[in-house]
């Protein structure tokens, strides 16, 4: 009787260390900066070809053709160009991940399968910042360890709550649902990904 | 992938084995006591969730990896080390009871 009681406890000892597994990469995430400096990075990776999409301002709005306005044109082009290499980089990216799922080694079974390349999909967008240059691979993680000790006080206090709001926020074309389902209902986290 | 470099990969691959073990021990018809099977199945699988999730199991040498985005970060990843060793701990007393 004693051995069983035991084993509970240690089952519910396992229990909540997964729990606070989870809670830790969710501070991990939250700190990862993204957004613009992912479209930063496509700059370099895309050809340029600005003048395309700057001209084709100039055709649909004749009245910037006036040379007091080329900077605007410049600009509305230059944005365009901007969002065509990211979106770009958005299809290369997704494809990039649909090979390297065979190279994750995790094969227990198929479930397993379907949650890799939403996992390594999420984590290469950190990965990415980092390949720009070892200057910025040192920031974003400094970056990480500032915000993380900020946000450690306050996820102690209000779990649930901050989760979504941070999850909200740090949203990107390309970004996770929020977290706090996945620690009550974990065939719900993985059917969301998916959909992403 | 020595151990030092990849702490959190590591630790995280011992947990995945003990974790089966324990399946395996609990299998046996036996041993039905508190704890179903059921059970340490899906604490198993909340795991391996957490690991595919935030790239725990890939060792340093990927960029994907839970050691990698915590470079910067050692109290995260000490935390982490900590946490995979308590539930290291757990499911050895857990195997022999």
């Amino acid at each position: 009787m004693l051995e069983t009681s035991e084993i509970s406890e240690v089952f519910d000892t396992i229990k909540d260390t997964i729990t606070s597994l989870m809670k830790v990469s969710i501070v991990v995430r939250n700190a990862t900066p993204r957004d613009r400096y992912i479209k930063a990075e496509l700059a370099i990776k895309n050809s340029f070809l600005e003048s395309f999409d700057i001209a084709h301002v100039g055709h649909k709005f004749p009245k910037v053709n006036i040379d007091t306005q080329t900077w605007l044109k410049e600009r509305l082009g230059k944005a365009i160009t901007q969002r065509q290499q990211y979106l770009k980089y958005c299809r290369d990216h997704h494809d990039k991940f649909s090979k390297s799922t065979e190279h994750n080694e995790l094969h227990f079974n198929l479930s397993s399968e379907i949650r890799n390349p939403v996992s390594s999909r999420d984590a290469e967008n950190l990965g990415t910042q980092d390949r720009a240059g070892t200057s910025r691979s040192v920031p974003t993680s400094a970056f990480a360890a500032t915000d993380a000790s900020t946000l450690q006080v306050s996820k102690l206090n209000s779990f649930g709550n901050e989760a979504e709001e941070k999850a909200d926020s740090s949203s990107d074309k390309l970004s996770q649902t929020s977290y706090a389902t996945s620690v009550h209902e974990d065939a719900g986290e993985s059917k969301l990904r998916a959909l992403v | 992938m020595t151990s030092l470099d990849s702490p959190i990969a590591s630790e995280s691959n011992i947990c995945l084995q003990l974790f089966h073990q324990l399946c395996i021990l609990l299998d046996n018809p036996d041993s039905e006591g508190l704890i179903l099977p059921a059970t340490c199945i899906d604490e198993f699988g909340r795991f391996r969730i957490w690991g595919n999730n935030i790239g725990a199991l890939l060792s340093f040498g990927h960029r994907n990896s839970l050691d990698f985005r915590v470079q910067g970060a050692y109290k995260i990843s000490a935390r982490v080390v900590e946490f995979l060793e308590d539930l290291k701990e757990a499911l050895d007393d857990g195997q022999r009871i």
